[in-house]
């Protein structure tokens, strides 16, 4: 073996590693800010920004695990290549996820406020950060093999599980069940709910099987009608999964009487974690439906309304938890709608996520401008002719700037659709 | 008769990469070659053949319509087939048939079965589980399982077995019995193209660099050895591209269009074979420049 072989490999690895670093710091930028100048309090922010940077950082790491086959196949022993992979999809972002909560609860500590609720978000974070990392190993490269096995997999599944739950649990009995109300049941229902709704997601079949697949020979015009049709499959059970969320999350935080700063992250975040597959699923395959006899305008409004189910559930959760106006709340649809295309890098290139992450920082811009700003109480309450102007705005540039991609003219590149 | 596709001063830019301008006429109901080394752009000419992707300037017509105006009419009647696309998140074979046959009012369950039958995959089969030969039997059974009118098919042979090669040579044999069906194939494996093309295009770096029917390319090119005389240097003959110079023997790729009458006589040597080129033969003399200088021993 070259001695350069390994240095070549490890300086690769390194730089990914650095990649997915310089993304982990720079996408989340626009959500803390949101929540900065929304005057939503440090709290809350850094909640939001933490699962936003573990959700995005997890993503990118994943997003190399695809190379695990190049890494196996690199002049190193398979212990060696194993401990790589592991080191990028788990122990980095964990270790990474523990400095920053240990450097969060020392801050809180410093302003006396509780430093202990720190721990379970810890060891949530974590928690989901193995889910993710190791729900991804199971999906094949792009030669269609499966990423990791044995012991690595088996390990990583054990202990990602245990911190979850076990930071599931202390949430729920530090925040909820002291105060002996109905969150408490709700919050173990959410607890409950979130793993199974993401086992719906990995077997939409069992919900809909063949149901919801096309008649051969109906009375349908033929290419769009039975197209569209095609696509519910792949959107029903977001759709589903988020207008449980919707109604879950505010139950519990009406009846805990809790305000959105006092939201725990996991939940706030599930409907944004569940739907992120949506589009993720649509985007693998996009070079699929893109040769399929629907124009790219089709295309465009399919993966909006893929994008757009999780955060539209989210500004229920909002404005029930705020009280506020319905209108009010919408005009948190459209960035909401672009915060989530931060959940789908897996199949896009660095460009597309810089990209959004240029969008929202347009949207971010673009709050305050709006006649009134955000004066008093826990959400921004935007005048509406400002907001329905921020949001039309905000979907016109979405949904160009999608239909631009997939028409081509800049042409998004799949993981396994890269070619010349 | 109308072309199947037609090309015209066509560039797309994808980075350092440019394709075009690059011109090029398909006649319907042919079976048509596209060839040329990795990377000279054949996948990106074929991506926008099929409407994924736009060409930065220069118009595409497929059976007479408009890439750019009627795309949905045109995918509609073009099927494809190539190794870049991804079925994984469609989970299983049959999922991903049920997706797919739904855009298509042409889809024939019958054909569909048999295929996957002759390929021997089947509906219950795990996608990601498939085998790399496996994913493109599942690709080509997504493109067959309908009669358009345009099959482009990339690298549509990799992978596969030669039972499979031999079940889709025949299966594209007979999709060219029905009146104007096209087939349109790039592909490295230049045996198979010869046995079954009408007419090729070979693409190099971004541009067509030579195009036409089998025949009229094999009667154009002539391998020619000469052996030169005694301490002379490899003649430089208008339509004679030096391939290979070893001692007193040189090898020569000769284009009959730019070779003057009477050639021969300015050879400072004496003509020992001319030989006509198989289609693998001829890529290898076209694509390998600079000569090699020195042949093997």
């Amino acid at each position: 073996m070259r001695a350069g072989g390994a240095a070549h490999a490890t300086r690769d690895i390194a730089a990914e590693v650095l990649r997915s670093w310089i993304v982990v710091l720079a996408v989340p930028m626009g959500p803390i800010t949101v929540f900065e100048i929304t005057q939503l309090g440090w709290q809350a922010c850094f909640r939001m920004g933490l699962v936003i940077q573990v959700l995005v950082f997890g993503s990118f790491v994943v997003n190399r695990l695809p190379s695990n086959r190049l890494l196996m196949t690199l002049p190193q022993t398979r212990q060696q290549a194993e401990a790589t992979i592991w080191a990028i999809g788990f122990a980095l972002p964990v270790l990474f996820v523990a400095v920053v909560l240990g450097s969060a609860a020392a801050w809180f500590g410093w302003h006396g406020r509780r430093i202990w609720p720190a721990l379970p978000m810890t060891l949530d974070a974590a928690g989901l950060q193995g889910i993710f990392v190791i729900a991804w190993s199971f999906w094949p490269d792009a030669s269609g093999r499966i990423g990791w096995s044995g012991w690595t997999r088996r390990t990583a599944t054990c202990l990602s599980g245990a911190l979850y739950v076990a930071g599931m649990v202390l949430v729920v009995m530090a925040e909820f069940l002291p105060r002996h109300d109905a969150s408490g049941a709700l919050a173990l229902a959410m607890a409950a709910g979130l793993p199974a709704a993401l086992f719906v997601c990995v077997r939409r079949d069992i919900l809909l099987k063949r149901h919801m697949a096309p008649a051969k020979g109906a009375a349908t015009a033929p290419g769009r009608a039975r197209g569209w049709l095609a696509f519910m499959p792949v959107l029903l059970p977001w759709i589903f999964i988020n207008v449980v969320g919707a109604v879950l999350v505010p139950a519990a935080l009406i009846l805990s009487k809790k305000g959105l700063a006092d939201l725990h992250p996991i939940m706030m975040m599930a409907p944004f974690m569940v739907s992120y597959t949506a589009p993720m699923f649509l985007m693998r395959g996009l070079r699929v439906i893109r040769l399929l006899p629907i124009s790219a305008t089709t295309v465009a409004i399919v993966l909006m309304a893929a994008v757009a189910i999780g955060p539209c559930a989210t500004c229920l959760y909002l404005a029930a938890a705020a009280g506020g106006t319905a209108l009010t709340y919408a005009s948190w649809i459209m960035p909401a709608a672009v915060l989530s295309l931060f959940f789908m890098p897996i199949a896009l290139r660095f460009e597309l996520l810089w990209l959004i992450a240029v969008l929202n920082v347009v949207l971010v811009v673009s709050f305050p401008l709006g006649p009134g700003g955000f004066s008093h109480g826990a959400l921004p309450r935007l005048p509406l002719a400002g907001d329905l102007v921020a949001c039309v705005a905000a979907a016109a540039v979405c949904f160009y700037w999608l239909r631009w991609e997939i028409a081509g003219a800049r042409g998004i590149q799949l993981r396994a659709g890269v070619s010349q | 008769m109308q072309n199947a596709v037609d090309v015209r001063d066509v560039v797309r830019r994808q980075g350092r990469f440019q394709l075009g301008p690059l011109s090029l006429t398909i006649p319907a109901g042919c079976i048509f070659g596209l060839i040329g080394p990795n990377g000279a752009g054949k996948t990106t000419l074929l991506d926008l053949i099929c409407g994924v992707g736009r060409a930065q300037s220069g118009t595409i017509t497929v059976m007479g319509m408009d890439i750019a105006r009627d795309e949905v009419a045109i995918k509609q009647r073009i099927a494809y087939a190539g190794p870049e696309t991804s079925y994984l998140p469609w989970g299983r074979v049959g999922r991903l048939i049920d997706f797919v046959s739904g855009f298509y009012p042409d889809w024939d369950d019958v054909k569909c079965e048999s295929l996957l039958e002759a390929f021997g995959l089947q509906r219950s089969q795990f996608i990601p589980a498939l085998s790399f030969g496996g994913a493109s039997k599942l690709g080509l059974v997504l493109a067959l399982s309908r009669d358009p009118h345009l099959i482009v098919l990339d690298e549509p042979t990799t992978g596969l077995d030669p039972v499979a090669r031999r079940v889709l040579y025949a299966e594209l044999l007979n999709r060219m019995q029905r009146p104007n069906r096209t087939i349109l194939i790039a592909t490295h494996i230049l045996a198979d193209l010869e046995r079954f093309a009408d007419r090729i295009a070979l693409i190099h770096q971004g541009s067509v660099r030579l195009a036409g029917d089998m025949a009229t390319i094999s009667e154009r090119y002539v391998q020619i050895d000469v052996a030169l005389a005694a301490g002379a240097d490899a003649p430089v003959v208008p339509g004679l591209t030096l391939l290979a110079h070893l001692g007193a023997r040189a090898r020569y790729l000769g284009d009959r269009e730019a070779l003057a009458p009477g050639w021969e006589s300015t050879l400072a040597g004496e003509i020992v074979e001319r030989k006509a080129l198989a289609l693998e033969e001829l890529y290898l003399a076209l694509e390998s420049t600079p000569p090699v200088r020195e042949l093997a021993a």
